[in-house]
């Protein structure tokens, strides 16, 4: 036998010695003035086209701050980004990587629950982690000694912002569509209808998808039937575009909620019936000399292109809060850079001002404006209508 | 074949020691030279090849495949973590848990076998269905099995917090229970296959006709792998609650089925070809991994290229499969692999060897 | 009663699809016992091939034909660098490989085009509807509806009056023998993976037509969706694969329509559990196909 167990082992020895050695490679490769930002991230699985915006965000934030000579104006900042392909396990083995390559301060995907075993991995290396865009408000409690953070205000305060608008627009009687894939997915209709409930509304139907489906026929059939005055819709892209496009084939002409996950402009691709729809997401003032519009020009100067979508200052948002941590705590020690980002108040992000101090949603998760756009269709451009925060949100469970 | 003899448990006893002892020496290996990434790649490996041989036991046997097993590993996980997991987290992530879910917070052991006996029972149950199956039905249907239970866990929000993670899972597999449980999985893997069941049962998958003309009952032989692998596959996913410490249904899904199935189907149709498919796909695995994020310092930038590692492994499986198609070790187990080697480098030796065997 | 007529259509419109998929599927595994996992990539290969063509302004029947003509090109290298070598491979071996196939595929794709889905802007008459009463009907079903009728109507014409397509048939029944009437094996695997690329580039069209994006993964769904077909209907059988994609299709819709929105979250398991029932009543399918000791594996 050529292929026997024996050379399969001498291979073993080879792969495991030859990984060593890059380990200590990439070891000697970091400088001691650094502040190493780990990044267990979706490269290449469903997760990725959150996660790819948000890497260039972050790319623009650390050039701004390195440009400067660093936080504090010594401390260059680093990332290092690796492929966990959204695998809760491996996601936990890159973390761990990550950490004996010096990280000091370790970012997870964009789904709370799938980077769970990565963050608490974490958290017991005393070091704090943040999801880069994952919403699931229980995320954060469930790291434990708070070294768990959320870059966004959670599914439940979307949730309640979107069912406030629906009731001051008036709307009666909702239809939700959403999935048990994922937390985020029912997490925020559930909010949704929550919140709606408690403003007099009514839930008149609920429809569940799995994520990856593609025929949305028969929910759109009832959803067009029923007597609903407002469609919310959970799903993102390309779940999302799907759901739209069989809603237009079947004439409907309610008005529709939609959901931060799909502000991309992969949404566009869903057509006519985007002008019915409003969504919710980040972002809060824009106007000319805010930190929204220098980071549109510094991504433009960078790359060549308007920022494609949120995400990516998103992205920016979390390296600015993390770099202010730092600052303020004047040490790159987890504990100390934990503690101070619990305190963060009032912090410019590219979305708004972030504050993670005393947070009224739940310890160790941001509150941030949202923003309602409506959709640009000719221009494929979002429009801001308003921005806010719900009064009242459900508690986190 | 030996196997026919009085003792043929005696060579099961021998190939699983051989088995254990190459496993062994890759653990003291790694245990002395490597990382504690390396450490963490080994156990997850170790946990793969319980959960491979078991499939295996149910697979190479029956020459049926099986894409549900991942099923079993999951009820084998949420089965024994509901009952390890921290009160206190209970209290909050499953509020409206029956109580003696909620307060119970038992040893590893106890709780491993209340995941085994799930999975058992279940396999029990539906076991009949898939067993007079083969083929691609076989495949479909085991693939709705694991679909079953990914659905039913993730709608299960009461009990295991639904498709959201289910945390506070006491961190209790360790290098010693990984070794000991995987023994335990070999020595039983292979008397089950040197039995007289499994070896009826394999007749049968090379030549139908003439094993049943054999007297050999094709879906009574195949129930009790179908049982066993279950078993097996349980411990796999108790032994990966314990060692994640929060699980999700989306962890026991298409992903890890299909890298079980090619790590079975690469390696071969013995136990040995599942531990080595399993380390064959891992180590390519790992040093495409470690490739991609090396070379991201580099000038040579692949960590830019997502999707590449991917397409290599899975190009190399191609080959694999296509060079071998009866995978690395086709259908032999250690002991037979190292008498073959004996054999060819002693051309001269061969009949005398024969005649002792006969 | 409208509700119930519009759900009709949903279903034999997604039926269509199905039996499409699934006659593609069934092809390649009545001729060679080829469960083929990479068909869905086969589709995705059409999809990208219509985004790209379409992006770049081609006329929407070039870029049908395109699309088409790159899934059959894509059967062929496939065919030709991975399932040659294996003609006498175990099944089980050759449902593996195009397994792997399928994420080398799927790999590739994300490659070259990310994981960012991809929209594809197919011209606006796919969208036309005309009212029924109070009822809207799509254009686009009925045309799927009818050319699915064409091809299967054209397809038997095509098994049953060509030379290559009465050696098809003679092949999927007993290919040895067909080998020693003095017909190339070569020719014939040939023939077949042009008829599945086929049956995937047309029911890429459909699905795309539907749904508006294309991603790397796209053609897992539709693939999972044919190999239930195939397998509930009985594998092997080209007629089987087509009711089989229809009872499919109306088993989702059927259980989506008039279950409560209590089961809705389960839909997928209940799919699944019928198809189960449906194997356990009769393994070989619905159409119990007589099991060769070649499929018994």
């Amino acid at each position: 036998m050529k292929n026997s167990t024996a050379s399969t082992i001498k291979r073993a020895g080879i792969g495991l010695a030859a990984a060593t050695a890059m380990m200590a490679w990439s070891l000697a490769a970091h400088a001691e003035d650094t502040y190493k930002i780990g990044w267990a991230s979706d490269k290449s699985n469903y997760l990725s086209f959150v996660d790819e915006p948000l890497a260039k965000g972050m790319e623009v934030a650390i050039d701004e701050i390195n440009a400067k000579g660093g936080i504090g104006g010594k401390m260059k900042i680093e990332l290092d980004r690796r492929d966990m392909k959204s695998d809760p396990m491996l996601g936990a083995t890159v973390v761990q990587e990550l950490i004996a390559a010096g990280a000091k301060f370790i970012v997870t995907t964009c789904d709370t629950d799938v980077s769970l075993p990565g963050a608490q991995m974490a958290a017991k290396a005393s070091l704090p982690v943040m999801s880069s865009c994952g919403a699931d408000a229980a995320g954060p409690s469930q790291v434990p000694d708070g070294y768990g953070f959320l870059n966004v205000p959670g599914s439940l305060t979307q949730g309640a912002f979107l069912a406030e608008y629906a009731a001051a627009q008036g709307y009666k009687k909702a239809f939700t569509l959403k999935s048990k894939s994922e937390g985020y997915t029912h997490t925020l209709a559930n909010a949704f209808e929550e919140r709606f409930k408690e403003l007099g509304g009514e839930i008149v139907g609920q429809a569940f998808y799995t994520l990856g489906d593609s025929s949305y026929r028969v929910t759109a059939t009832k959803m067009v039937d029923s007597d609903a005055d407002v469609i919310m819709s959970n799903a993102f892209p390309s779940d999302s575009t799907a759901f739209l496009k069989d809603m237009e084939r079947l004439g409907n002409t309610k008005p529709l909620l939609l959901v931060d996950g799909n502000d991309t402009p992969v949404i566009f691709d869903a057509g006519k019936q985007l002008a019915l729809s409003v969504m919710a997401t980040y972002g809060g003032d824009r106007s000319p000399g805010s930190t929204f519009s220098k980071f549109e020009e510094e991504y433009r100067a960078k790359f060549g292109a308007d920022p494609d979508s949120l995400q990516t200052a998103l992205g920016y948002d979390l390296v600015i809060a993390v770099a202010a941590a730092v600052e303020a705590a004047g040490s790159t020690d987890g504990p100390a850079v934990r503690d101070a980002l619990h305190n963060l108040d009032n912090v410019h992000g590219a979305t708004g001002l972030i504050t993670y101090k005393d947070s009224p949603i739940g310890k160790g998760i941001p509150k941030k404006d949202y923003a309602l756009v409506k959709f640009d269709l000719d221009n494929k451009k979002f429009i801001t209508l308003s921005t806010g925060f719900p009064e009242k949100f459900p508690p986190v469970k | 074949m030996s196997m026919l003899s009085g003792k043929w448990w005696k060579q099961s006893l021998v190939g699983s020691a051989l088995l254990l002892a190459i496993l062994l020496a890759i653990v003291a290996i790694v245990a002395l030279a490597g990382s504690t990434t390396d450490m963490r790649i080994l156990m997850v490996f170790l946990i793969n090849v319980i959960a491979a041989i078991s499939l295996q036991t149910y697979a190479g046997n029956s020459g049926n495949i099986s894409f549900g097993h991942v099923g079993f590993m999951a009820l084998g996980a949420y089965g024994s973590a509901l009952f390890t997991a921290d009160p206190a987290i209970k209290a909050i992530g499953i509020p409206d848990a029956p109580a003696f879910i909620r307060e119970a917070q038992i040893s590893f052991l106890p709780a491993m076998l209340i995941g085994t006996v799930i999975a058992v029972a279940v396999a029990a149950a539906i076991g009949r269905v898939f067993v007079r199956l083969s083929g691609a039905a076989a495949a479909v249907a085991t693939l709705g099995f694991m679909v079953i239970v990914y659905t039913l866990l993730s709608n299960a929000e009461q009990l295991t917090r639904g498709s959201k993670a289910f945390s506070g899972i006491p961190e209790y597999t360790t290098l010693g229970w990984c070794v000991a449980l995987l023994a335990l999985t070999i020595v039983v893997a292979r008397l089950l296959r040197d039995s007289n069941t499994g070896l009826g049962l394999r007749a049968c998958a090379d030549d139908p006709i003439a094993g049943q003309a054999a007297g050999v009952d094709i879906l009574n032989s195949r129930y009790v792998m179908w049982v066993a692998s279950a078993a097996g596959a349980a411990i796999a996913g108790a032994l990966y609650a314990h060692y994640i410490g929060a699980i999700l249904p989306k962890a026991f899904h298409f992903e890890l089925t299909f890298v079980l199935v090619t790590m079975v189907i690469v390696g071969g149709r013995s136990i040995t070809g599942a531990v080595a498919g399993a380390a064959l796909i891992t180590i390519l695995t790992e040093v495409l991994r470690r490739l991609e994020n090396g070379f991201s310092i580099g000038s040579i930038n692949l960590s830019e290229a997502p999707g590449l590692t991917t397409a290599v492994l899975a190009l190399m499986i191609v080959a694999t499969l296509t060079i071998r198609p009866q995978g690395l070790v086709s259908r032999w187990e250690i002991e037979e692999l190292l008498q073959r080697w004996q054999l060819r480098q002693k051309p001269q030796a061969s009949a005398r060897t024969e005649e002792n065997h006969a | 009663m409208q509700l119930a007529f519009q759900q009709f259509i949903n279903a034999l419109s997604l039926g269509s699809i199905y039996a499409l998929v699934a006659l593609g599927v069934a092809i390649l595994f009545s001729i060679l016992r080829l469960a083929n996992f990479a068909h869905g990539e086969l589709m995705t290969t059409a999809g990208f091939t219509l985004y790209m063509t379409l992006a770049s302004g081609w006329n929407w029947v070039l870029a049908v034909i395109a699309a088409i003509a790159a899934s059959v090109v894509a059967a062929l290298i496939l065919e030709r660098v991975a399932y040659r070598r294996l003609r006498n491979a175990q099944p089980l071996t050759l449902l593996m490989t195009s397994f792997a196939v399928s994420v080398a595929l799927q790999s590739i794709f994300l490659l070259t085009f990310g994981a960012r889905p991809k929209g594809i802007e197919l011209p606006a008459f796919v969208d036309a509807s005309f009212r029924i009463g109070g009822m809207r009907v799509q254009w686009l079903d009925i045309a799927i509806i009818l050319i699915t009728a064409a091809i299967v109507f054209g397809l038997t014409l095509f098994l049953r009056k060509t030379v290559i397509g009465l050696a098809l048939r003679s092949a999927a029944d007993d290919f040895q023998t067909t080998r020693l009437m003095g017909v190339k094996a070569n020719a014939l695997f040939v023939g077949a993976f042009v008829l599945s690329g086929m049956l995937a580039g047309i029911a890429a069209l459909f699905y795309f037509a539907t749904v508006p994006n294309v991603v790397p993964s796209s053609g897992f769904e539709p693939m999972l969706k044919g190999f239930i077909a195939c397998v509930i209907g009985g594998l092997g059988s080209l007629p089987a694969a087509i009711v089989g994609g229809f009872l499919l299709a109306f088993l989702e819709v059927g259980s989506d329509a008039l279950l409560s929105d209590n089961f809705s979250p389960y839909l997928d398991a209940i799919v699944f559990l019928i198809a189960i029932v449906i194997l356990r009543w009769r393994p070989g399918g619905i159409f119990g196909v007589r099991l060769t000791a070649e499929q018994r594996v």
